[in-house]
């Protein structure tokens, strides 16, 4: 996903080696990044055979396979007289004309999931770093932890907050097959399955529940920790003014036995 | 003394202010047990009958505050270095022991027999050690309780225990009887627990937020705290003026002997003042003052010990064979001036022998302990 486009610019010209015909423009996804989607319709003759032409199709992939560096690997969809390729960044659809415009939906929602399911990866990612470190808190807390808590909090908070996002996306990455099925339908079910987003989902649901059970337990840990603390607080009180009380009586008994 | 907690990682503020309460206290010992002149009155700390410029009171509240800070800075080393908590407490334990038992077999050596049980510093800073064994495990706010219970108890402790029955002259006198024993480690003696321990307590308490560990910036602020004791002392002081119906009689008076709560207050703030500002001066940037101090610093004990037998044991050895008296001498050997000379000539003469010995690894009456103790 790049951040070169914003809805409303105006169209960019075709790559080269593609017709005139074909529309080239900067989508917006979710969270400020942007899909940079090429349309090619087919003509009248190549339509009617229901043949994508092999170059055409060929050119597209290499298009789009040009920016994957920069998003999910390459994956090219031949179906039904259309052509896909997909990368997370670039998408190109070729397509007869009237056919386009669902193309093009269905690639969009499929490139919105694929896109949080990259951002939830990347967060859980940030997120791991510090499980191994913080684990330790998870089993016993302790007076330097302290100061640590509201920083475990929040790692607490962002761990629900990923949990919240995989439970939002996992409906529509598990979305039933359609029937009987339709040409957009299809190109949705086909990418989530030559991308494995369904596996993609699975793995950060696990990591998600690590991250997630580990917070959990520091701040289990650290309540408890602030209880047995308030209490012990109070119990050192009440020995601390028994013994001034002792000394007192001493005192006094000391004095009596001096006299 | 500096030696019960002899904290890995020096700090030169803490050695520079230990140095300054050792400078003090030779000069005043020196001045006072060779040239003092005391009242009839019993010797008040302020008065006709005391060379007014001789800074008495100043160095044991110090010391014993440092003594504190420094047991801080020592538990912090042996955690960091994975010390177990058992290993800890014998260590301390041993060492306080060490004290109290040095401290009683200095009364007899150099006080004599007679004053055995006249609980000076040494057996205050053993019980003391003993007694932040246990402290390390309170949390914060109940040592705070603690110190103040100390100081509010204190003043009516020692009306109970009727504290000027026990002093004649100036000097602590007792009876070798259990309940006078037991009343001097308590209330009455030279320096009694209470409210004696209060600066120690104090020390450890207020250390993590003077020298706060990396990990944590403190919220609690040393200088604020010093600044409002100093403030409480000098109310402390007029009070009694206003509403002396409320107050045990004598409470408003500035006096070590017994450590009233002014006096308490008042050093203890200085104290605390004194070392939050040396550890911003001069703990990033020590120089050469910070080298001399800490071997000065390093044999504190040593130094104490010392300084009295070379300036005691003279006294009584000169009076029995001048005068057939031992004490013929005492506060009469030698003009004030002189004296002083001698404390400095003496302070002198220690700083350069404690850095040879450092410097030749010569054991000293601190690598005793630590060998004994750790």
């Amino acid at each position: 996903m790049t951040h070169q486009g914003e809805q409303g610019m105006d169209a960019l010209p075709p790559p080269a080696g593609i017709p005139d015909t074909a529309t080239r423009d900067w989508v917006p996804l979710t969270r400020n990044e942007t899909l940079e989607l090429l349309s090619v319709p087919l003509d009248a003759a190549a339509a009617g055979e229901g043949l994508v032409p092999e170059g055409l199709a060929s050119r597209a992939a290499a298009w789009v396979a040009e920016a994957a560096a920069r998003g999910e690997p390459a994956v090219s969809l031949p179906l039904y007289g259309t052509f896909v390729a997909w990368s997370g960044v670039r998408a190109a659809l070729i397509g007869p004309a009237d056919r386009l415009e669902r193309m093009r939906e269905a690639v969009l929602e499929f490139s919105t999931l694929a896109h949080e399911l990259r951002f939830i990866e990347r967060d859980l990612g940030a997120a791991l770093v510090h499980v191994e470190a913080d684990s330790g808190l998870a089993f016993e807390f302790d007076e330097r932890a302290i100061s640590r808590r509201g920083e475990l909090a929040e790692r607490f908070r962002q761990a629900v907050a990923i949990r919240r996002r995989l439970v939002e996306l996992a409906p529509a990455i598990h979305r039933p097959a359609l029937h009987p099925p339709t040409l957009a339908s299809q190109i949705g079910e086909r990418l989530r399955e030559r991308t494995r987003i369904a596996d993609r989902l699975e793995f950060a649901g696990h990591q998600a529940e690590l991250v997630e059970r580990v917070y959990e337990g520091c701040g289990q840990r650290a309540s408890d920790f602030m209880l047995a603390r308030r209490q012990t607080m109070l119990e050192w009180a009440i020995v601390v003014l028994l013994t001034i009380e002792t000394i007192i009586l001493l005192v006094d008994l000391l004095t009596v036995r001096r006299a | 003394m500096s030696a019960a907690c002899g904290a890995t990682t020096r700090r030169p503020s803490i050695d520079i202010l230990r140095t300054l309460a050792i400078a003090l206290m030779v000069v005043v010992h020196f001045v006072e047990n060779l040239s003092g002149v005391y009242g009839p009155g019993g010797g008040p700390m302020v008065g006709v009958y005391r060379h007014w410029w001789l800074p008495t009171g100043f160095a044991a509240p110090l010391f014993t505050f440092l003594s504190g800070v420094s047991y801080h800075l020592w538990l912090r080393v042996q955690e960091a270095r994975g010390r177990s908590d058992a290993a800890i407490s014998k260590a301390t334990i041993r060492r306080g022991l060490f004290l109290v038992g040095l401290g009683f077999a200095f009364n007899v050596l150099v006080w004599l027999p007679e004053d055995t049980f006249n609980w000076d510093i040494l057996t205050l800073l053993g019980a003391a050690l003993i007694l932040l064994d246990i402290a390390r495990r309170m949390p914060a706010p109940v040592l705070a309780l603690a110190c103040g219970a100390v100081a509010a108890v204190s003043p009516a402790l020692r009306t109970a225990a009727d504290y000027a029955s026990f002093w004649t002259q100036g000097y602590y006198d007792y009876d070798l009887t259990l309940p006078d024993v037991l009343l001097g480690f308590l209330v009455t003696g030279y320096f009694p627990a209470l409210p004696w321990v209060a600066f120690p307590l104090a020390g450890f308490l207020l250390a993590p937020a003077v020298f706060p560990p990396a990990e944590r910036s403190g919220r609690v602020r040393p200088p604020a705290i010093g600044i409002v004791l100093v403030a409480a002392s000098a109310a402390a002081l007029t009070a009694p003026s206003f509403i002396p119906a409320l107050l045990p009689a004598g409470s408003g008076r500035w006096t070590m002997f017994p450590a009233t709560t002014p006096y308490l207050l008042g050093t203890l703030g200085a104290a605390i003042l004194a070392l939050s500002l040396l550890h911003r001066l001069v703990d990033h940037h020590a120089g050469v003052v910070a080298t001399w101090a800490g071997a000065i610093s390093r044999h504190s004990l040593s130094i104490y010990l010392l300084h009295h037998a070379l300036h005691v044991w003279p006294l009584w050895i000169g009076g029995s064979v001048l005068h057939d008296d031992a004490t013929a001498l005492w506060q009469r050997a030698l003009p004030a001036t002189t004296s002083l000379g001698l404390a400095v000539a003496f302070l002198v003469c220690a700083a350069m022998l404690f850095r040879w010995m450092d410097r030749n690894r010569v054991p000293s009456i601190e690598t005793l302990m630590r060998w004994l103790c750790d």
